[in-house]
């Protein structure tokens, strides 16, 4: 898929220039992630060590949430475990484009965020790695030095001036330029609903990987999807 | 908590996170998907953003609830339709959504 204005030649230079509106939120939710890692009773160190190594907004915010709240280490990591399992079966579908033995392949893996994953999809089923990496890295540089900023310097609240609303929207614009056909509005919608009842009964993370399953009806499709 | 817990926290985390997202890549190597499971791969991604969409939208924890950010993401569907441009979007649906916490909307 073509991002906004962003045309091939697809290479890491223009998955950076992509990714550099989400660094801009990243920055912003990193920082509220230090003020509530830190509030929460993390040490400054720990939170910044955290963001650096796990780069995962959802997983993160769901473990400083459960510990702070007095729950075991094993709640914690697993609730962080499902908001994460989604990117196995994303893994699976990107193996096939990346380069290189397994460990590199598995670095590069390491760049799949929901946006870089997503906008690195050429549409046919295979992805660009370059694009990936550099979509992945300018979020990346964000996120790290928005928790930095946040745990040094606690002054804004993300949330209050709603930026936690970027994402879905930009998530949604995503999704506008893929529903080309009846067959993925009809997945779009399939996985909706699929969430929406899923919601109730699981636990936050679950639900996506519910509704990623709808994708499997295209085993049973006699064209292309 | 204790700066212990903390630390193990940021560790299994870690671990747990490169193994996720590392785990499809080793192991599928370079062989080619035949056309069926290309299929599911051309799927994924409108499955998965629409997935996202909904419970960053719609879901509070395990609780389905109507607030500001059900709001800003309205907007943006909105917004998308009168054909403006991704960075209008997004800044539109932040700024109902702020509005609305502000005059005390959740």
């Amino acid at each position: 898929m073509a991002g906004d204005g962003f045309e091939s030649p697809r290479s890491w230079r223009s998955g950076m220039r992509a990714g550099a509106p989400f660094a801009f939120a990243l920055f912003a939710l990193g920082m509220s992630f230090g003020i509530v890692a830190v509030q929460g009773g993390f040490p400054a160190a720990a939170a910044m060590a955290m963001s650096a190594t796990v780069f995962s907004a959802p997983a993160q915010f769901a473990t400083v949430e459960i510990l702070a709240g007095g729950g075991g280490i094993m709640a914690a990591v697993g609730a962080a475990t499902l908001l994460t399992s989604r990117f196995v079966p994303m893994g699976f579908a990107l193996g096939p484009s990346l380069r290189g033995g397994r460990l590199r392949r598995m670095l590069t893996g390491q760049a799949s965020v929901d946006s870089s994953w997503a906008m690195a999809a050429n549409g046919d089923g295979t992805f660009d790695g370059e694009y990936l990496i550099g979509h992945a890295i300018v979020q990346y540089a964000g996120w790290v030095s928005g928790t930095i900023a946040g745990v040094v310097l606690p002054a804004i609240d993300a949330y209050a001036l709603g930026l936690d609303a970027i994402f879905p929207a930009f998530f949604i614009f995503l999704l506008a330029q893929e529903l080309g056909n009846s067959t993925r509005v009809l997945v779009a919608l399939g996985a909706a609903v699929i969430t929406l009842v899923a919601v109730p009964w699981f636990s936050p993370g679950v639900p996506i990987l519910l509704a990623s399953g709808i994708a499997l009806i295209g085993l049973r499709l006699g064209r292309a999807a | 908590m204790s700066s212990a817990l903390a630390w193990c926290a940021v560790g299994l985390n870690m671990v747990v996170t490169f193994l996720a997202k590392g785990i499809g890549p080793a192991l599928v190597g370079e062989r080619r998907p035949g056309a069926a499971v290309a299929r599911v791969f051309v799927l994924l991604p409108v499955a998965l953003l629409s997935g996202l969409v909904v419970s960053q939208s719609f879901a509070d924890g395990s609780d389905l609830k109507v607030g500001a950010d059900t709001c800003g993401a309205i907007a943006a569907v909105l917004l998308i339709r009168c054909r403006v441009r991704l960075l209008g979007v997004v800044v539109g649906a932040a700024l109902v959504t702020g509005v609305l916490r502000y005059v005390g909307m959740a």
